[in-house]
């Protein structure tokens, strides 16, 4: 080519706009069917993997005693082999097979069978590899291996709409089918499937994932997760129905609630997204102005997340008012079940704080709760963790002094109660009621060195606004009235600490290996052992954390495990 | 007197051994690469294992060649009978291609993410044939790849099980000890009045669990579609 043709050909191409490249998991999901029950997608995972490899994690972990037993495994061993023989067959290797092939979308999309026969269901897989020669290679390499292994007798090219597609004829008149469409690779078991999948791609326009699962995806705020498994609650719908017009009598309310949040949602997923740590969710749309989703997003924490210690081993906290809980409860129970916890509350509270007060304490316990585990204490002998329970009792409504007096009647009556008939039926095992001063507030305890194991001396006080019980009355007097939080953005719920709970069983092993041994009859090394397999299975992560997320029609519950070090730099 | 009386019973395996024999089984069956022997540290310590191995690759060979009748070793036919005799009721072949892409690319991912932390593959040399007779050993047909991608799902599920197994020591851990908070006396004087209530709450798991059935059992069915995608012995799907 001259110089002069070159420079308009360069000014032409510089002229046209730019083409609109679309993601490889668009490419994927603009051809997969859009009635599918499940979708899943596994995206950018040669990215992640990367990423995986330099993270701090990946250095340290082979180094734990966890990671060194895990790695040395002949498990492991296995499966590398087993790996590389199929890549040498195929003329590939691992890195090039993620790099190549699988690296960028993988899809799956399934239907199950009218009325969930399985003769009926359908599946698709879909790869979008960012080398199609690379994977027109190995799928050339695998039929001419299996084909001389017998897995396969022949493989025939078919046309549909005069597009090609291949049959894999295996022995005994099975067979499955694949087919390219542009840069994506598709196979499946059903021909149906094949040829429903050339049809679509004739059809449907170039940006149509966008619009379609790509979008949900985008709702749900699963966009750029590392799998998401899409679910399709239509698909669900007629089966849903069914279960909950043949459900048992004492199941049939909560399984029309259920059913009315069914018909309210507009889209889930199940997903999986890696960062520096992992998280796994279910991701939840309403439909607009359903009253439907449970638990919708955008409430607050509980205040008390601020009063759980940093060395807590396990806390859960919440924010419902006890009142509107049992309603939403007994709105799950049949009859029988919502009268029996009505009268469960009527006849152990209502003698005590007297009937017609008791509308007055229900509803000034809470909205804020919580329950948490610390360490014990560090007196010798003292090995079982400390319980505390929280909850928030408003002052401020129009009796509240009252229903408060009222509420600490009724604790103290329990705590008495539950004292003396203790001390009528074990006379050599006595328990002592202790009251303390901590500031405003009384602490009343009960203590007996013969009744309780090492370190127990269950307490509660009337603290701060808020009820707290506990197992040592320490724990009692170090509780503080929690900050107020700003409502929004993430809301926990759980929290399970994987380091402390580490650094328990380390520092009381021996206690509870005695303890645990002797209560169910063990040895006490075989415990002890137990127990230090476990701390070391729990090395590498430091802790997970269950919470909910989002705004407006979307909810998002997340378990968010913590690792140790971070899966990625 | 029967013809099994003729055989002698078979002598029991060690637990050691069973991998190996199982593999040899395989092989025999035309379902297991013989290069899968090569990583067998196994081979290194156990003679009879050994002895399996060889006489197995050599009878393979032989089925191979078809016309050629080779010399066995002195205790191949013994070994070979032991190994095909072996458990078969507890062997399952599983034919998956869908393995090819789905599989593979859990086992391809896990594989290069774990690749930096793999100590390399050791290369066993298998002892030399006691009296090997001269056989002319063409090209063995290629292994089964459906069954080497077995080979790696069932080393996956097991290195799941590894990293589950020590996190089963929790209940037993930590139930005792909440057992014995929730048992301190003294014992709850309402526990009486709260009975029918919890026991309505506790029927609530169970109401959940069977009103999700159609979304996990349907869930359940796809990933078992997917997992027998292309086995030759499931039901036709056109």
């Amino acid at each position: 080519m001259t110089r002069q043709r070159l420079f308009p050909t360069i000014a032409l191409v510089a002229l046209l706009p730019a083409p609109a490249f679309a993601a490889p998991r668009d490419e994927v999901l603009r051809v997969s069917p859009p009635d599918a029950a499940f979708t899943l997608v596994v995206q950018n995972a040669r990215d992640h993997v990367a990423k995986f490899r330099t993270s701090p994690f990946a250095a340290w972990f082979p180094g734990t005693t966890f990671g060194h037993r895990l790695l040395d495994s002949p498990d492991v061993r296995k499966l590398r082999d087993s790996v590389e023989a199929v890549c040498r067959q195929l003329g590939t290797a691992p890195d090039a097979l993620l790099d190549d092939v699988l690296g960028d979308a993988v899809a799956f999309s399934y239907r199950p069978g009218p009325g969930g026969d399985p003769k009926d269901e359908r599946g698709l897989i879909l790869v979008r590899p960012r080398t199609p020669d690379a994977l027109r290679k190995l799928v050339a390499a695998l039929d001419d291996q299996q084909i001389k292994s017998g897995e396969v007798k022949a493989v025939v090219p078919r046309t549909h709409e005069g597009q090609p597609y291949a049959e894999r004829q295996k022995p005994g008149g099975k067979a499955d089918f694949y087919c390219w469409r542009g840069p994506v690779f598709a196979y499946s078991g059903n021909e149906e499937e094949i040829r429903g999948l050339i049809g679509r791609d004739r059809k449907v326009a170039p940006d149509a994932a966008a619009a379609g699962p790509v979008a949900t995806m985008k709702r749900l705020g699963v966009e750029n997760a590392a799998a998401v498994l899409l679910i399709n609650p239509r698909a669900l719908d007629a089966e849903v129905a069914a279960k909950a017009a043949a459900g048992k009598p004492d199941e049939r309310a909560f399984l029309q609630r259920f059913g009315d949040y069914w018909k309210g949602l507009d889209a889930a997923a199940l997903f999986v997204d890696l960062g520096r740590d992992a998280e796994f969710g279910l991701a939840l749309v309403a439909k607009d102005g359903a009253d439907g989703v449970p638990a919708k997003a955008g409430g607050s924490p509980s205040g008390l997340w601020a009063a759980v210690p940093d060395d807590a081993l396990f806390a859960v906290a919440g924010r419902q008012k006890v009142g509107e809980l049992a309603d939403w409860l007994g709105g799950l129970l049949p009859d029988a079940g919502r009268k029996a916890v009505r009268s469960a509350v009527e006849q152990t509270l209502g003698p005590v704080v007297g009937r017609d007060r008791l509308p007055l304490v229900l509803d000034a316990l809470g909205p804020d709760w919580g329950l948490w585990v610390e360490p014990p204490g560090k007196e010798a002998g003292h090995f079982l963790p400390v319980s505390v329970f929280a909850l928030e009792v408003r002052t401020d409504g129009p009796r509240g002094a009252e229903a408060v007096r009222a509420l600490g009647q009724a604790v103290d009556f329990g705590f008495q109660s539950a004292r003396v008939a203790h001390n009528f039926a074990h006379p050599d095992r006595q328990i002592d009621a202790v009251e303390e001063r901590d500031g405003d507030a009384v602490v009343k305890s009960l203590s007996s060195e013969a009744a309780f194991p090492p370190g127990v001396r269950p307490a509660f006080a009337l603290k701060d606004g808020y009820l707290v019980i506990a197992t040592d009355p320490a724990a009692v007097k170090r509780f503080r009235k929690p900050a107020a939080v700003k409502p929004g953005g993430e809301v926990p719920l759980v929290r399970v600490s994987a380091a402390e709970a580490r650094r328990y069983l380390q520092t009381h092993a021996d206690g509870v290996a005695k303890f645990v041994a002797e209560r169910d009859g063990l040895k006490p090394a075989d415990v002890a052992k137990e127990l230090r397999e476990f701390a070391d299975a729990l090395e590498p992560f430091d802790r997970v954390d269950v919470l909910t997320r989002g705004a407006g029609p979307v909810t998002q519950l997340v378990v968010l495990l913590r690792v140790a070090k971070g899966m990625e730099k | 007197m029967t013809a099994r009386d003729d055989f002698e019973p078979e002598p029991p395996v060690p637990p050691a051994c069973r991998p190996t024999v199982d593999a040899v089984q395989r092989l025999l069956d035309g379902d297991g690469p013989p290069a899968a022997f090569a990583a067998d540290p196994h081979l290194q310590a156990c003679r009879d294992c050994s002895e399996r191995v060889r006489a197995a690759l050599l009878l393979r060979s032989a089925f191979a060649e078809g016309a050629v009748r080779p010399k066995a070793p002195p205790r191949a036919t013994a070994a070979i009978v032991a190994a095909v005799a072996l458990d078969r009721r507890t062997r399952i072949v599983r034919r998956r291609w869908s393995y090819a892409v789905c599989g593979m690319a859990v086992a391809a991912c896990f594989t290069v993410a774990i690749g930096p932390w793999a100590t390399p593959t050791r290369t066993v040399q298998l002892p030399a044939p006691v009296s090997p007779a001269k056989v002319e050993t063409p090209t063995p047909p290629p292994a089964r790849i459906d069954a080497t991608l077995a080979d790696a799902g069932d080393a996956l599920e097991n290195i799941g099980r590894r990293i589950a197994e020590p996190t089963a020591a929790a209940p037993r851990v930590f139930a005792p000890l909440a057992d014995a908070l929730a048992a301190t006396p003294p014992a709850n004087p309402f526990a009486a009045d709260f009975a029918p209530a919890a026991e309505a709450l506790a029927d609530l798991p169970d109401a959940a669990r069977s009103g999700l059935e159609p979304v996990t059992d349907s869930a359940y069915h796809a990933f078992a579609y997917l997992r027998d995608m292309g086995t030759p012995a499931a039901a036709p799907k056109n």
